[in-house]
């Protein structure tokens, strides 16, 4: 159990690359194509992930059991695309992550409100 | 003519990375059109980089060859002065080499010491290379589930 949690946060803070992924798989299973439209959605298209680096990523997370393959839908659909899905271990890693965001949000937020108010005096 | 230069692209990933996404990449450059072209080529490029730099253990072979090189280096450097001088000694050469300010004191022995100090620093580096990859390798095997290869050691899948 201590060791699970070490490896966890030895996962964190996941890069920009792995957070988008694994929010895109957090819903659903999908494609590569797949997870490459619902990152750009997620980010109102600043963020755009390509096939180089989405594989990349995808290389690194399958080897460490945060994602796994997930079998095809339907037998109709083009044979070289692969599905992938979030493992619980990834899901654990993306909470925790997603946790230490919200914490340093909620510190910017502190940070940031003396300033707001100083500039609209 | 696009596909095939795309194509042409993932050929030259290595070949853990092709075999495992080449046909992915291709499906994603089919279903993403015309438009999304540029940006897939320039993606892939980087990707080329990335896999044969950062993921193909390419940087550790370049690392070997600079601290090979560098200890060639120092013993050539050390044993250079007693080799040219013993060739050139008792001949019309040797003053010429000895007052030589690009090659510094003609009549200095082998500094042993030195050439041993610096051989120590290399052997040193590489030691500390085997032992990062070493532990890095220990830590996988030990923590992480064997559902995929090791993409970061790749040396028997690159022979491809």
């Amino acid at each position: 159990m201590r060791l699970a949690k070490d490896e966890l946060k030895s996962l964190l803070p996941l890069s920009p690359a792995t957070l988008h992924i694994l929010l895109a798989l957090a819903a659903e299973d999908r494609h590569g194509y797949g997870i490459m439209l619902e990152v750009a959605r997620q980010s109102q298209g600043q963020y755009a992930l390509g096939p180089g680096t989405l594989y990349d990523n995808l290389e690194k997370l399958t080897y460490r059991g945060l994602v796994n393959e997930a079998q095809r839908r339907s037998a109709n659909e083009d044979p070289r695309r692969r599905y992938y899905r979030l493992s619980a271990f990834g899901r654990r890693v993306l909470s925790a992550d997603l946790e230490r965001l919200r914490a340093v949000l909620k510190e910017a937020k502190a940070a940031m409100s003396p300033i707001k108010s100083s500039e609209s005096t | 003519m696009r596909r095939s230069l795309y194509r042409a692209l993932i050929e030259l990933h290595p070949a853990r990375f092709r075999d495992r996404f080449g046909d992915e990449m291709l499906c994603v450059f089919d279903e993403a059109g015309r438009d999304r072209a540029p940006r897939l080529f320039a993606d892939a490029a980087l990707s080329l980089l990335r896999q044969w730099l950062l993921r193909s253990n390419l940087w550790k072979m370049a690392s070997g060859a600079v601290i090979s090189s560098l200890l060639l280096c120092a013993w050539g450097n050390s044993t250079a002065h007693g080799v040219d001088l013993s060739l050139a000694r008792g001949s019309r050469w040797h003053d010429r080499l000895a007052m030589n300010p690009w090659l510094g004191d003609r009549e200095a022995p082998f500094d042993e010491a030195e050439f041993e100090r610096e051989a120590a620093q290399a052997v040193a580096i590489l030691a500390g290379i085997r032992k990062t990859e070493a532990q890095k390798r220990h830590a996988q095997s030990h923590n992480a589930p064997r559902s995929a290869p090791d993409p970061s050691s790749s040396a028997h899948a690159n022979k491809g």
